[in-house]
């Protein structure tokens, strides 16, 4: 349970302090000084007591997250009567103005954030209000009696949105916040922790892509070029495909710049660094080995695509440039 | 006589400039796209082939009339694009007529003129009309195959007039007729 705020006691000791004073005096003033003291019946006492921590676990692309604790909290005067009060939230960790709640990678506030909110609802109430970082509740909750004899009364729910999960660097993500009640003079407060760790999604990553130039064909021969690029798998193995503008029902061409010439185009890959390759790429995936240790490929390159022209479409092509754009997508397996 | 055509492959490079090539690497993610351009210059090439040397026989004192052969040929042309064949000759242009064939005889140099004429298919070519020496041809289209399809898309027609055969000395006369093709 939280210390109590002493600022009213200390204003009601000041006073007794007095009657010790004066003791001695008339006892008209005595009386009068009784019916100063009277309104120490009615100051209120403040008391919460303490909220478990938010441990929402490990996430792995499982959607939001939602998780309520709940507490104990009281505003009762000296004379026994209860009295309503409003809660607050406060980020401890945000070093910023806003008036979003977070939760900070390693608990380092300059670190990456997941942005979380906060609902509040008393039981007498029975639905959930959102609550401003730092910012005292609009909406008032009623003061059970003394250690809430029907139970908890104040429900804390925390969210967490997949999209502010989602595409975040894995590790623990924590926040520290104050939760406090409050009404006139008379407050308390506990603070909680909020805690999830976001599970380390597999990586994939494609470099060191060169473009292919074929040259110029004069009539003789199959054109075929090897192109060489690096994967980084963190789960090692993974998935290529390959989209081109020019695809149509699966097949790749070249296609010529001006007129509407194309040239079908093969495209082979081959799972190492030196091809060529051998398994065709159309509408179809095929499946590699990444490097895991290395998004470099620690500098040696560990696929390949053969793109090949076949002499008689070669020349069956009218004079001309063309072109085509491969996309290659790679996606963890 | 004998009458000699060789076979020729013209092929015309351009000189283009490179176009812009251009990569995309990829990004470190749950998934990875990286993007590379292909680029290739396809330039002129043409080719003629199928081609059969014309042995016209013999002409002697029971011949009579004129002498013609036709000769049907291949042209490919890269795209099925258009051709013109101008013809020259190991001979040169006759002495007479500069427009003109001639065969020449072995011993003594005694000419005979002859006729060249084109056509763009397989046969026809005697109906055409004659094509002067050195000078290009009607525009044809060409075959997207090499080998036309081991079949024949062009052909020409040799006249030998009559006249010229009787002024001849007898001898054995020949030329070896050079068609060269452009593509148009």
């Amino acid at each position: 349970m939280g210390q109590l705020v002493p600022t009213e006691l200390n204003f009601h000791r000041s006073h007794n302090r007095s009657i010790c004073l004066l003791s001695t005096l008339h006892s008209a003033f005595l009386l009068a000084l009784l019916l100063v003291s009277m309104p120490a019946l009615g100051q209120r006492q403040a008391s919460l007591d303490p909220i478990s921590d938010y441990d929402f676990g490990s996430w792995a692309n499982a959607g939001s997250l939602s998780l309520t604790n709940t507490t104990c909290a009281t505003m009762i005067r000296g004379n026994g009567s209860l009295s309503a009060y409003k809660i607050r939230v406060s980020d401890e960790y945000s070093t910023s103005n806003s008036d979003n709640f977070y939760l900070y990678l390693d608990g380092d506030s300059s670190a990456t954030s997941i942005e979380i909110t906060v609902d509040h609802m008393d039981t007498s109430e029975g639905t959930y209000d959102s609550l401003t970082e730092g910012v005292q509740s609009s909406e008032e909750h009623d003061s059970p009696a003394a250690n809430c004899p029907g139970g908890d009364n104040l429900y804390l729910r925390i969210n967490i949105a997949s999209t502010e999960l989602a595409g975040k660097p894995g590790g623990d993500y924590e926040g520290y916040f104050t939760l406090r009640i409050k009404r006139g003079n008379a407050l308390d407060s506990e603070v909680f922790y909020v805690n999830v760790t976001v599970a380390a999604s597999p990586e994939v990553q494609i470099s060191h892509l060169d473009s292919v130039d074929f040259g110029q064909h004069n009539g003789l021969g199959d054109l075929s070029v090897t192109e060489t690029f690096c994967v980084y798998s963190s789960e090692g193995s993974y998935n290529i495909s390959v989209d081109s503008t020019g695809r149509t029902g699966g097949n790749h061409y070249l296609l010529a710049t001006s007129g509407g010439d194309t040239i079908p185009l093969a495209i082979l890959f081959a799972d190492n660094g030196t091809g060529p390759g051998t398994v065709q790429l159309n509408s179809n995936t095929a499946s590699g080995n990444g490097h895991t240790s290395s998004t470099d490929c620690a500098g040696t390159d560990n696929a390949s695509l053969t793109f090949q022209l076949a002499e008689s479409d070669l020349q069956a092509a009218s004079t001309g440039t063309y072109s085509e754009q491969i996309t290659i997508l790679i996606v963890p397996e | 006589m004998k009458f000699h055509k060789i076979s020729f492959a013209f092929s015309l490079s351009l000189i283009l400039a490179p176009a812009a090539l251009a990569q995309t690497q990829g990004n470190l993610g749950a998934t990875s796209t990286g993007q590379i351009d292909l680029d290739l210059q396809v330039t002129d090439s043409v080719e003629i082939s199928r081609l059969a040397n014309i042995d016209f026989g013999s002409y002697g004192g029971t011949s009579t009339g004129d002498l013609g052969s036709s000769e049907a040929y291949c042209v490919y042309v890269n795209g099925g694009d258009d051709y013109a064949i101008t013809p020259t000759s190991s001979n040169g242009a006759a002495s007479d007529d500069s427009d003109k064939f001639h065969l020449l005889g072995d011993t003594d140099g005694d000419e005979i003129m002859y006729t060249v004429k084109f056509v763009g298919a397989a046969t026809g070519a005697s109906a055409q009309a004659v094509t002067t020496y050195n000078t290009a041809s009607a525009t044809f289209q060409g075959s997207t195959s090499r080998t036309c399809g081991n079949a024949d898309n062009a052909q020409l027609h040799i006249d030998i007039a009559e006249s010229e055969l009787r002024e001849a000395s007898t001898d054995t006369y020949q030329d070896t007729l050079i068609l060269l093709v452009n593509p148009v």
